[in-house]
């Protein structure tokens, strides 16, 4: 029996709370909520259209299927959202890499209209704007702290290959790895829907 | 995987920077563990940065909505929700047959009324439906909510199984000659603060014995932490008694000798991830 339900103005845990339950609708109206970012990660780590639709697809079958294994524990349905598409890019990366398929690399200092894929000049300004001041905050990170999360995050090193890169413990990446993060978060302040 | 260990990867598993194995070994022990979950949260939301800084200025492809939902059609497995109780559906028959019976009891040939009436019969089984589908929904949630609280029961049994095991080595190390038992000084903050720390050499496990440290608000724990050059690493929280006193068991990542010192300081319930309170206790391990 087709009932309407409002998803859209449903929260994250109630959509899979509802996705759980076998809703479809709740499951379109998370995919309307963050496909773009998820699709925007890999696009941007992995440079190939193809590939980055195969990790949101990936991603958004996995939310389907395990949506009854997230608690709230767990904390923000969002951040457990992107930490699987960002690890399924990676893991992805890591395999045109051992191939020799590696893509350029991405310069995320300098302004890269090559990949936006944006169409819409009000979005695009409102993207470029952010876009901005997110890099605006990343500048801000120590220079060494923010080295070790562009090679970790963005070129898909693990924690041991950047310190035989960088000739340092590994303790130092750990730390500057957490430093980092906890700086950005710290600079970024908050997070809402509209960030993403 | 232990939560010192799990802890120690947290960095890495929010960037994706271990192999693939270790990061998904971390993230099931994130969906046991609420602590760990709660130390991950900051460190996610500042690699939540980084994704965004990628994403921005990336448009979806339109067509790529409609093959993930086409995707999806027809995999579902089916998944344990309890289902609505039987008498629901007896009442909305109820309420439906109730309905019908007050129209045809005000006259068929009325039927502009009837009209109108059966609309409103519509709209209230309309909103009965709505309702059980939130009802659904509420109880699949309540489901999932008992068997997270199932899942945290084990998991602190699990937990005290481990203690009590880490206990009775340390009682067996007690009795050999090489068992190391470093003093634990009061700061100038907790000057009637003592304690010992007592562990075999290259063990993984030591007992933390505290006397004197006043009792905190609910707001605040004791947060014990292994000094390795610049590096705090969080040896656990703990509370004492109202006499001050606490044992705590303490897992270092790397045997106790590779550990310049250990502190004590007072941080939010919740734990920090580097000091931020109040030193309150502390012991050098360098020298023993």
């Amino acid at each position: 029996m087709g009932v309407e339900v409002a998803y859209q103005d449903l929260g994250d845990t109630d959509l899979l709370a509802l996705i759980a339950a076998g809703r479809k609708g709740a499951l379109e109206a998370l995919y309307t909520r963050y496909a773009r970012h998820v699709f925007g990660v890999a696009y941007a780590l992995l440079q190939d259209v193809g590939m980055a639709e195969e990790v949101v697809q990936e991603v958004f079958m996995a939310v389907w299927q395990k949506a009854h294994m997230y608690t709230e524990a767990r904390g923000n349905p969002r951040l457990w959202l992107l930490s699987i598409a960002h690890h399924r890019t990676i893991d992805l990366l890591r395999r045109r890499r051992r191939k020799g398929e590696v893509g350029t690399p991405l310069s995320l200092l300098q302004p890269s209209p090559e990949i936006s894929l944006e169409n819409d000049p009000d979005d695009e300004a409102a993207s470029q704007e952010c876009r901005a001041r997110l890099l605006r905050a990343l500048r801000q990170v120590n220079p060494d702290q923010r080295e070790v999360l562009l090679l970790t995050y963005f070129h898909g090193l693990t924690q041991r290959e950047v310190a035989q890169r960088l000739g340092i413990p590994l303790g130092t990446v750990k730390t500057r790895i957490r430093l980092g993060l906890l700086k950005l978060r710290s600079l970024l302040g908050p997070w809402t829907e509209t960030d993403l | 995987m232990k939560c010192g260990r799990v802890r120690d990867l947290l960095p890495a598993y929010a960037v994706s920077a271990l192999d693939a194995a270790t990061w998904w070994a971390v993230d099931v022990h994130l969906q046991r563990c609420p602590r760990c979950a709660g130390e991950a949260q900051p460190l996610l939301e500042g690699a939540m940065g980084l994704s965004a800084i990628a994403a921005a200025g990336i448009a979806l492809p339109p067509a790529l909505k409609r093959r993930v939902l086409e995707g999806i059609g027809g995999t579902r497995r089916p998944l344990p929700h309890p289902s609505p109780p039987a008498w629901r559906g007896v009442l909305t028959g109820i309420a439906l047959a109730a309905l019908l019976a007050v129209i045809l009891g005000l006259g068929v040939g009325v039927f502009h009324r009837q009209a109108r009436l059966q609309g409103q019969i519509e709209d209230l089984a309309h909103r009965l439906r709505v309702l059980e589908t939130l009802q659904d929904a509420r109880l699949a949630h309540l489901a999932t909510a008992l068997l997270a609280m199932q899942q945290r029961e084990d998991y602190r049994t699990e937990t005290l199984a481990r203690s009590l095991h880490d206990l009775r080595q340390l009682v067996y190390w007690s009795a050999t000659s090489d068992l190391r038992i470093i003093g634990v000084k009061g700061t100038p903050s907790a000057p009637t603060a003592y304690g010992v720390l007592m562990a075999p050499p290259e063990g993984r496990v030591a007992l933390l014995v505290i006397l004197g440290l006043a009792p905190l608000p609910p707001s605040h724990v004791y947060q014990v932490w292994l000094v390795q050059g610049d590096q705090r690493i969080s040896g656990g929280t703990f509370t004492v008694d109202k006499a001050g006193w606490a044992q705590v068991l303490v897992h270092p990542p790397e045997p106790l000798t590779s550990f310049d010192g250990l502190r004590v300081t007072i941080e939010p319930l919740q734990g920090s991830l580097t000091p931020t309170g109040p030193l309150v206790l502390a012991a050098d391990l360098l020298r023993r």
